[in-house]
């Protein structure tokens, strides 16, 4: 929640739309049309889950980071991204549970 | 925010600590129990300090939302909702603590009513899908 609030102030800070903000910046430019995410009552995006949208749209998601973050040439997320995101993090190593990355769950073996 | 690269089931649970040598005289130690035990090292000396409010409201509007969402958003039959879906947000043990959730299709919200009469409202709003809205005090 606490990273959700910073990404608002980073947003509204820079004088643009908060609740428009992911579809404007991402979701346009990768095709996505169904996503709806939810916010608690004073209009916070949650994102720890309460994100919808259709099949497809998903696999679009998905599909940007199997391109490294790249969409027909343009790069979306900074270099290096998905592979962070697809990375063991060190406490879940420490914790032998191989199950999660950077803000991703991911398969083992 | 995304469950792209796939998820993992429950992981057997083995003795992080084998038996034999000279630790042997020592229990082994469950993974989970290590995990544990580390956690708590972490632990800041403070006391634990619930969230404020009715637990039982919260679970209620925890609940209201998760009906919502499937009901308005997802397009689910409220009663296939109701027995699977969103667990975390609104534990299942929980839901049988209230009536079944009262689904208005007119205005697009659920309502959860709680044994003392408080009622939880979670309205689907369109494009910011479902939000719970304060609770409704008990109607004397």
């Amino acid at each position: 929640m606490l990273i959700n609030y910073l990404v608002r102030l980073g947003v509204e800070k820079r004088g643009e739309e908060y609740l428009s903000f992911p579809q404007r910046a991402l979701f346009d430019k990768i095709g996505v049309r169904t996503m709806v995410i939810e916010t608690d009552p004073f209009g916070n995006f949650l994102t720890q889950g309460y994100e919808f949208m259709s099949g497809r749209d998903w696999a679009r998601l998905g599909n940007l980071y199997l391109q490294d973050g790249v969409w027909n040439g343009e790069r979306m997320l900074p270099e290096g991204y998905a592979k962070f995101v697809s990375t063991l993090a060190p406490a879940w190593e420490e914790d032998k549970r191989p199950v999660y990355g950077g803000f991703f769950w991911i398969k083992v073996g | 925010m995304a469950l792209l690269v796939a998820t993992v089931g429950c992981q057997t649970e083995k003795p992080a600590v084998e038996a034999g040598g000279p630790a042997a005289q020592q229990a082994p130690v469950s993974p989970r129990d290590a995990l544990i035990a580390r956690a708590k090292s972490f632990e800041l000396d403070t006391p634990y300090v619930p969230p404020p409010g009715d637990p039982l409201e919260h679970h209620a509007s925890g609940f209201a939302k998760v009906m919502c969402s499937a009901v308005f958003i997802t397009g689910l039959n409220p009663a296939v909702a109701a027995e699977n879906v969103g667990y975390f947000t609104a534990p299942y043990a929980e839901r049988a603590k209230f009536n079944t959730p009262v689904i208005d299709r007119a205005a697009k919200a659920v309502h959860v009513t709680i044994p003392n009469g408080a009622t939880l409202t979670a309205k689907y709003l369109g494009s910011q899908g479902c939000v719970t809205l304060p609770a409704i005090p008990t109607r004397c």
